[in-house]
């Protein structure tokens, strides 16, 4: 009967040790998916659209920065909100760059959008077209990085 | 205890497979998008270049802009080759884990 207990008792303790290193031993190497980010990510793409899409229906000689400039603000503090978002999270380097890169991007189209006024270049419908679809490309990758954290393999 | 470290690994092997293969064939279509928007948007600049409807500065600034995109889209590549690598090993471990809770009969 003691020899038996003490079977059981070896028996439970391997399994527990061996449990430890399995729960230590699953590897994460990715963010987990986050539903409110990548809703946040669909409606920032949905708010450049917006943005262009009405420049594109102002005359051209209103498509001054100055016309603009609450959008370009409203849409940076989207995607400062996006990146403080991901930052908070683990494993987010590679989300982090795509995020910057946009930024990045957001802050030049701006700057560019001043200096056309400066030297007194019209913003044409074929440049609204371009930095739209353009945008859109930067979005983009932000947007398969959720499905692709999705399909994140869980635990059975 | 009843446990074949060959059938394990070969079972282990197994695991990864269709794990790689079904998280490819779901974002494979997302991926080659990348290519069919850049030929649809390069396509465009240089029919708008060759017209004269854009200058050449704007036309240099947008190629710029192309390649700062292949870098985020390279991102996006790395962190889905990260997820299938990620699943492809839990669930190498899961087939690992149960393998040795069969042998301990638990």
């Amino acid at each position: 009967m003691k020899k038996n207990n003490e079977s059981i008792i070896k028996k439970l303790s391997t399994l527990l040790l061996i449990s430890l290193f399995f729960i230590s031993c699953s590897v994460s190497w990715v963010p987990t998916y986050n539903e409110t980010l990548e809703t946040q990510i669909i409606n920032g793409q949905k708010m450049t659209s917006k943005f262009y899409s009405q420049m594109l229906l102002d005359q051209v000689t209103n498509r001054t920065y100055d016309n603009y400039k609450k959008g370009y603000v409203e849409i940076s503090t989207e995607i400062n909100s996006i990146r403080f978002q991901v930052n908070a999270t683990k494993n987010a380097s590679l989300i982090l760059a795509s995020i910057d890169s946009l930024g990045n991007k957001w802050e030049q189209y701006q700057e560019r959008h001043r200096a056309r006024d400066s030297n007194h270049t019209p913003t044409s419908d074929d440049i609204i077209k371009t930095n739209t679809n353009l945008i859109d490309g930067f979005w983009k990758p932000l947007l398969i990085d959720m499905r692709a954290l999705k399909m994140v393999r869980k635990k059975d | 205890m009843d446990f074949n470290i060959n059938e394990v690994v070969t079972n282990m092997a197994n695991a990864i497979k269709p794990s790689v293969s079904d998280n490819w064939n779901s974002v494979k279509d997302d991926v080659s998008s990348f290519l069919t928007d850049r030929k649809g948007r390069l396509e465009l600049l240089a029919k708008m270049r060759i017209n004269g409807r854009i200058d050449d500065q704007f036309f240099k600034e947008t190629l710029g802009d192309e390649k700062d995109l292949v870098a985020s889209e390279l991102h996006t590549l790395a962190l889905i080759s990260k997820v299938m690598a990620q699943n492809a090993a839990n669930a190498a471990i899961q087939v690992l884990e149960s393998a040795i809770k069969v042998a301990l009969k638990v």
